[in-house]
């Protein structure tokens, strides 16, 4: 940050539109990764990965355009779950303010790891109480929707986050 | 008037020891064509950033020298001034082709100077009747072919009208037609608009064809040598001890040269090396070339009945194949983009089943087997190694495969053992394989496939990409492989390859095979290669110039002949 | 292509709306839909939003497909949760059903169905949006919204390279499959089964990663960033029809307001 405020450089913008993309991809084919007779998505540890390894302004605009764009597949228009996610992104890349997407001793992978648990659930819980505003009832809107969506996104957050990240250190010596 | 002017030039990226150029000096006049010859890793690309400006501008390190670009320096000139002055054309179609068509693409570098719509409109139409891609403004990305995106990315940069334009490897990924298009137009540029151009290659023999006025050779970060063509061609040494393929006419001379069968300066052209040829060598070939490798008589290994297969878009993609591939052969699978060539591969694992007709893999129809039977007899070696990689060790990555299929414990051990033995892999086996070289990460692939303990092995376009001297040391491996009596199918556009390498060549185009034969024979045939984007090496047009028959044989071949008769 | 936009390729009125008035569209019914919860205009807005469906001649099938569950859904679940507590719409509240504990106001009735009322008028809206706005319109009309234009190219860029990395992923899972992995079969346990997806993942983000410093290259030596503007190639048009639409929208949104401050100002319940 400069004192003209946020300076967005290219390559920032590009792995934006990138992790945007590869959100859209992946929320698009992997829905269906049968677990216990559930169905979950892994492609939110795109949008933490981004978040983590590029920082927290990333990760926000991969996420909120790639659910836009998943939005934009499904036809339907879930605005506040396209913050929601931006949100997840967010909060996975605040580390990155630390160590600059330098992932190198144990605590960095495991604050990358918590920060998209806590992540989803900010994510998710947000865009469930914003339905909740706009008269969806709590019920539907936490329990059915924000919950359990959280929770898989918790998980393949933690699980996918830290792998992701390793093969990005070793990638960067290439 | 000077171009581009570069004195005691240096540079080291911020993030590593060493410096990737020392002490660089090079003039380039206005309307010249100059060519930069240099292995990887040789810094040409570095010297091309410091001319356009990313070196100071987006890549941060230790300058030191000037480079001027008519008259001002390019580290104390804004990047959008010099863009306007220098334009560059880069090896990737996919990555520099940024708009969502055509027309926008082209515009996209206006759009950033803030040009009127008007002016773009004129400009983008202009730009695109010169590269001859009018009437396809709207066309997408990726509806185009390689060869079609770089004529794009050309058009791009000629909007921004500059006198300079840069071309870093611009062939690379290119079938061989393709190529000769985009060195027409440099040529064009270079001739009729009086474009300054600088290219930096290493397929000097390409280059070359469509004439340059001077070469610099790079070597560790240095100028190691500069001049025209003639001056270049006198220090073959030099180019062949720095790592670059002489052309393959040049490479006979060269040869005879040693043994004093050939007298004065190395050719520069087919032509120029058969007249010299015609009075003092007579070559009598009759009987020992030509002959069709033997017909096997054992089983196939691999199978095609009438093969159809459609994608569920609708593409029909082979239409109608009947080919029968013999244990230990090596061949060469070979046809423009989009002929079906992966798809064949594709089918022989049983990753698609045919829509009609069937394969059979060693005897067992692939519509009866799941992929993880059929992998461990068939295996492939996908082009570009980023796309399997992903364990966190070489040996994790090697048995992953095999574990996959079920093996034995004790059975796996004993395939990774082997693999990375072939590979030579031994002392990489605990690192990351992402964080390994090209080259080593292009290793740990074929060790991932060998793992599987197939027979039979495809490489999709194993050299794509890469100078001589890694390609080579790529198909070392390849070679090893064959004297393990691996039957080998190598998908590539690359003809000399073919012929180097493999026996039997077949010629897919349009999902048919057009063409099946021993190497030599095929790839020989002009019109046919033609169909398929191909063309024949000089090697075959040289021995056409001598009156022989055109034969598809190595340099090597050639010359053996020469000094026997 | 693996991955297809619902957008519907047509001409119609909708269609040749500037993007910028539709997402006011969807702004403004958000808005209004939000202001009351009064039936009577929640209907009139529901019809009125419903009405945008045969203007963007979106094909009833797809209208269905997407309108029927929606419509179950919210109504089941407005009424399951709602229904039950009697004062939920504020007292005082008249039992119309009772049995054991379970008590049904008529109030708690009316507000379960003005809420489902709610959320579908500003459904078809939302919908029409998406189907007729093909994506690539959307960079320039938020830069038009004096988004910073970098963060407006983000879409294309993450427009363009949709069918490159769905192209990218086809290739990365037939390279692992022709290692015996299938991702829909994975093996090992449940930590097993959750990493399914990282023998496609790791090499895609990867290779990604090495593609984005290519093209930022590419887009740094034509400029891209020099100037705090830029122009661009695709014009948005307001029209006089988009001025009219932007007026009318305008005008439900004021009346809704003022009705709320000063008309209805309550759930309103017919008796």
């Amino acid at each position: 940050m400069g004192k003209n405020g946020f300076r967005l450089s290219t390559l920032d913008v590009v792995l934006m539109g990138l992790g945007a993309a590869m959100y859209a991809v992946f929320a698009a084919v992997t829905y269906f990764i049968p677990i216990a007779g559930m169905s979950l998505r892994p492609a939110i540890a795109i949008v933490t990965f981004f978040g983590a390894a590029f920082g927290p302004h990333v990760g926000f605009v991969a996420g909120a355009i790639g659910n836009l764009l998943c939005d934009f597949t499904w036809g339907e228009f879930w605005w506040e779950w396209d913050v929601g996610v931006g949100i997840i992104g967010l909060i996975s890349g605040l580390w990155w303010l630390k160590n600059k997407g330098n992932y190198e001793k144990g605590i960095d992978y495991a604050m990358a790891a918590i920060l998209s648990v806590i992540g989803s659930f900010v994510g998710c819980f947000f865009a469930g109480f914003v339905d909740v505003a706009m008269g969806v009832p709590f019920e539907v809107a936490i329990y059915a929707w924000a919950f359990p969506g959280a929770a898989s996104d918790a998980i393949f957050g933690l699980i996918l986050t830290p792998a992701l990240l390793k093969a990005y250190q070793a990638f960067k010596l290439r | 008037m000077k171009a581009i002017e570069i004195k005691g030039l240096s540079f080291r990226y911020v993030e590593s020891e060493v410096f990737a150029l020392k002490n660089v000096d090079l003039v380039v006049n206005e309307g010249e064509k100059l060519l930069i010859l240099g292995p990887s890793g040789c810094g040409k690309t570095t010297l091309l950033r410091c001319i356009n400006g990313l070196i100071p501008h987006r890549y941060r390190g230790e300058l030191l020298g000037t480079v001027k670009v008519f008259g001002e320096n390019v580290a104390e000139t804004p990047i959008h001034k010099i863009s306007l002055k220098v334009g560059t054309v880069l090896q990737d179609p996919e990555s520099q082709f940024v708009g969502i068509s055509v027309e926008e693409d082209v515009a996209f570098g206006l759009e950033n100077l803030r040009f009127s719509r008007e002016e773009m409109r004129r400009l983008v139409a202009e730009s695109l009747s010169v590269v001859g891609l009018t009437g396809m403004e709207q066309r997408a990305p990726h509806e185009m072919s390689g060869g079609q995106k770089q004529k794009v990315a050309l058009a791009g940069v000629l909007a921004m009208r500059p006198s300079v334009i840069l071309f870093d490897e611009p062939l690379a990924n290119l079938d061989p037609a393709s190529a000769d298009e985009i060195l027409d137009f440099m040529d064009m540029l270079n001739k009729e608009y009086g474009k300054t151009i600088v290219i930096v290659e290493h397929r000097f023999e390409q280059v070359l064809e469509k004439g340059v006025d001077k070469i610099a050779v790079m070597s560790d970060g240095r100028v190691v040598a500069y001049g025209t063509p003639e001056d270049i061609m006198e220090r073959a040494d030099l180019l062949v001890k720095t790592g670059i393929r002489l052309p393959l006419y040049a490479e006979v001379a060269y040869q005879l040269k040693k043994r004093g069968l050939w007298e004065g300066p190395l050719p520069l052209s087919v032509e120029e090396t058969a007249s010299r040829l015609k009075g003092s060598v007579r070559a009598r070939i009759e009987g020992k070339l030509g002959v069709p490798p033997e017909k096997p008589d054992r089983k196939p290994i691999l199978e095609f009945r009438d093969v159809h297969y459609v994608y569920p878009t609708g593409v029909k993609a082979i239409r109608g194949v009947d080919l029968k591939i013999y244990p230990g052969e090596v061949v060469a699978l070979m046809g423009p983009n989009g002929a079906g060539k992966s798809t064949l591969s594709l089918l022989s694992i049983g990753i698609l089943k045919p829509t009609r007709g069937r394969v059979l893999v060693d005897g067992v129809d692939t519509r009866d087997a799941t992929v993880a039977q059929l992998a461990r007899t068939v295996g492939i070696i996908f082009q570009n190694p980023n796309h399997m990689l992903f364990k966190n060790s070489v040996e994790e990555e090697i048995a992953f495969g095999p574990k996959n299929l079920g093996y034995s414990e004790e059975e796996i051990e004993r395939f990774v053992e082997q693999a990375m033995q072939i590979c030579d892999l031994k002392r990489y086996s605990g690192r990351h394989p992402l964080s390994l070289s090209m080259g080593e990460r292009k290793r740990v692939c074929i060790a991932a496939a060998l793992s599987m303990n197939p027979r039979l092995l495809f490489f999709d376009e194993p050299t794509v990409g890469q100078d001589h001297r890694h390609s080579e040391a790529f198909m070392s491996y390849i070679k090893r492989l064959r004297e393990k009596g691996y039957t080998i199918v190598i998908i590539t556009h690359n003809v000399n390859l073919a012929i180097e390498y493999c026996q039997r060549a077949i010629i897919m185009v349009d999902g048919k095979i057009i063409a099946d034969g021993p190497t030599q024979k095929v790839l020989a045939d002009e019109p046919l290669l033609k169909k398929a984007r191909l063309k024949p090496t000089s090697i075959t047009r040289l021995m056409k110039a001598l009156n022989l028959p055109p034969l598809a044989i190595t340099s090597q071949d050639l010359q053996t002949l020469l000094i026997k008769s | 292509m693996l991955v297809s936009f619902k957008y519907i390729h047509g001409d119609s009125l909708i269609h040749r709306l500037d993007v910028r008035t539709k997402l006011f569209m969807v702004f403004a019914y958000l808005v209004m839909a939000l202001s009351l919860l009064d039936m009577r205009v929640l209907a009139i807005l529901f019809v009125s939003s419903a009405m945008l469906w045969p203007l963007a001649k979106t094909p009833m099938k797809e209208v269905g497909k997407l309108l029927i569950p929606m419509l179950i859904f919210i109504a089941f679940f407005s009424f399951a949760t709602n229904a039950f507590y009697p004062g939920i719409a504020g007292k005082p509240y008249h039992i119309v059903y009772q049995w054991g504990w379970i008590k049904i106001s008529l109030e708690a009735l009316i507000y379960s169905a003005t809420v489902a009322l709610r959320y579908l008028a500003i459904f078809p809206a939302a919908t029409v949006f998406i189907m007729t706005t093909h994506p690539t319109k959307m960079s320039v009309a938020l830069a038009k919204l004096k988004i910073p234009y970098k963060l407006a190219y983000v879409m294309n860029i993450a427009l363009r390279y949709l069918p490159t990395l769905a192209l990218d992923y086809e290739i990365i899972k037939n390279a692992q499959r022709a290692r015996g992995f299938e991702m829909d079969r994975p093996q090992g346990g449940l930590v097993g089964r959750l990493k399914a997806a990282l023998p496609v993942m790791i090499p895609m983000v990867m290779d990604s990663i090495n593609r984005a410093e290519l093209i930022a290259d590419a887009m740094d030596l034509r400029c891209f960033g020099v100037y705090k503007d830029r122009t661009w190639y695709h014009d948005l048009k307001f029209t006089k029809t988009d001025y009219i639409v932007c007026t009318i929208l305008l005008i439900g949104v004021i009346t809704c307001i003022l009705l709320r401050l000063f008309v209805l100002k309550r759930l309103w319940v017919p008796v």
